[in-house]
């Protein structure tokens, strides 16, 4: 196993390949799936998800969550929206598989599940995932799921989803 | 209501995937086939308005040649416009503003159009990289246009049933359509039909949705001259009536959006359109449904009232309940599944000939209400078109 600086470099180097293939230009950049740039609304949401945290935009008002976060609360009008940790337990809602993707950095990963995941803490708060690693047989709606993280570059996570056990009362 | 507003003039580019002509002539030559029609004086166009954006990531911005914009149109014909519009979402929604400037005195005759663009290489091929806005919560999961829908139906199959096969009977007979129409990308390039084993074999593209389930992209226009419905009664054509008209984008998340939550968008906008009208979905004579992909059609069907809740997938399937004669004579050139990616142009072009008795051989016998529905649940417009103003 290569390691250290010749390792980064052989890594460089086939993703430079790669990413000149997709552009069809001699030098290009890493492809690499994209990388999300906070604003000043998001900035507390991915700092958690970089920490391995899933947080949810709360009202201090009315209580309703919210996802994507907004700059108000969108049930109330409140300004006074938060962030709260939340179980990251939820159901699969629907889900697609493509077989088709536009984005280079996707291509070896196809065939993919996009899912659409209804947190337990309130039906109309979806986060997406590709389900990394499960089997498409293991994709299907009102699968329970729990949050996990995958880092997509160095300190960059992004929240994915996994199949879990029903919990037994 | 009487109408205030009515198209009293068309004009269609032939369609090519692949072409060397810019979009700039394309557009002009439909734009000078729609002023003709109407029988006004190209001077007597004072407004133009258009949705010059492109529905794929990593086009140009050249006007003429990646999008055609209202200043370009207006210098291309030598028009002199007091009132211009690049609008958002589908040609539906540039001629709800159309109707509305005309409405409000603003201006007399508008030239509406849309200008679809097929670049070369691989469509919306895109190397995202990063994502800001919106997307920080969708690309980093490879979402693209069809993931949504694909989803919405697989929710819908959950719910409801009404898979595949359904869908294939529809899709069939959508592509026998287009054929009789003798227009659009199927009809000039690869005239054959569709059968249910060939759309069940094809490849995925975001499964449940195989490639015959999403239009494929092309280069073409629509145009559409219209004028105020006083105007019109004096014009040498017929003018199909504008007895209707809603317009309005979803409320909500943008993102991660549900089966349900669209749903409820289309219902709301059905609610707007039936009560702007004074109209319900019983008097239409025959319905363009928009299909940018293949289950946006029963979505809407369910949303507006054509059909009842989990039912739409049987009535598209049911070759005879859609046809001229049927019960609902549905997207009678086949929609964009039959005709290309042309966003919206389908379904108004086809809505305005079967109120004016310019449909040939597909004809609703006694068409008088025709409704064209263009856009997504998300950001949909709907117009209602008479044969007569009230």
């Amino acid at each position: 196993m290569r390691t250290g600086i010749a390792a980064m470099a052989a890594e460089r180097g086939l993703a430079r390949q790669q990413g000149a293939m997709a552009q069809g230009v001699g030098m290009a950049a890493p492809v690499g799936k994209p990388i999300p740039v906070p604003d000043k609304v998001t900035q507390p949401f991915w700092d958690a998800t970089r920490e391995g945290r899933l947080v949810v935009q709360r009202c201090e008002d009315c209580k309703r969550f919210q996802h994507p976060p907004e700059p108000l609360c969108f049930a109330c009008g409140s300004a006074a929206v938060g962030y709260e940790a939340v179980s990251g337990r939820g159901r699969i809602q629907s889900y697609s598989i493509t077989y088709d993707t536009r984005d280079p950095a996707f291509e070896s990963l196809q065939p993919y599940p996009v899912v659409l995941v209804s947190l337990e803490e309130q039906d109309d708060l979806i986060f997406l995932t590709n389900m990394p690693g499960v089997p498409l047989e293991g994709v299907a709606i009102d699968v329970p799921v729990m949050v996990e993280f995958e880092e997509i570059a160095e300190g960059v996570s992004i929240p994915q989803f996994r199949p879990v056990e029903e919990e037994r009362q | 209501v009487s109408a205030r507003a009515a198209v009293v003039g068309i004009g269609q580019s032939p369609v090519s995937r692949r072409s060397e002509t810019p979009l700039g002539q394309v557009a002009v030559g439909a734009c000078r086939e729609a002023i003709a029609d109407s029988g006004l004086d190209v001077a007597e166009i004072d407004g133009v308005t258009a949705v010059s954006s492109q529905p794929f990531e990593g086009g140009g911005t050249a006007d003429g040649v990646d999008i055609i914009t209202p200043g370009f149109i207006s210098r291309a014909l030598g028009l002199q416009p007091v009132w211009t519009e690049d609008v958002t979402g589908m040609v539906g929604h540039s001629m709800v503003e159309a109707v509305h400037a005309i409405a409000a005195g603003t201006c007399r005759a508008v030239l509406v159009y849309r200008a679809l663009n097929s670049p070369s290489g691989r469509y919306g091929q895109v190397r995202r990289g990063m994502a800001s806005g919106p997307a920080q919560f969708t690309s980093p999961y490879g979402v693209f246009p069809p993931s949504g829908y694909a989803q919405h139906w697989r929710r819908y199959m959950h719910l409801y049933g009404g898979g595949r096969e359904q869908m294939a009977r529809f899709i069939v007979q959508n592509r026998d359509k287009a054929l009789l129409s003798g227009e659009g990308y199927w009809a000039c390039f690869r005239p054959e039909p569709l059968t249910v084993e060939g759309y069940m074999a094809s490849r995925w593209v975001s499964e449940p949705f195989c490639v015959y389930d999403c239009d494929i992209p092309v280069q073409g226009c629509g145009a559409f001259v219209l004028t105020s419905a006083e105007r019109a009664a004096s014009a040498s054509g017929r003018p199909a009536y504008v007895r209707g008209v809603a317009s309005a984008h979803a409320p909500g998340r943008l993102q991660g959006r549900t089966y349900e939550d669209n749903m409820e968008h289309g219902r709301r906008l059905g609610q707007a359109l039936w009560a702007n009208a004074r109209l319900g979905p019983g008097d239409m004579d025959e319905v363009e449904a928009y299909d940018g992909f293949s289950f946006m059609t029963p979505m809407w069907l369910e949303a507006l009232g054509f059909a009842g809740e989990g039912e739409a997938m049987s009535l598209i399937a049911d070759r005879e309940r859609i046809a001229a004669d049927g019960e609902l004579p549905l997207n009678m050139t086949g929609g964009n599944q039959g005709q290309g990616r042309l966003h919206g142009v389908p379904q108004l072009m086809e809505a305005i000939r079967q109120v004016t008795a310019r449909a040939g051989a597909r004809q609703v016998p006694d068409a008088n209400l025709a409704l064209a529905i263009t856009g997504t649940l998300v950001r949909p417009s709907a117009l209602i078109f008479g044969g007569t103003p009230d």
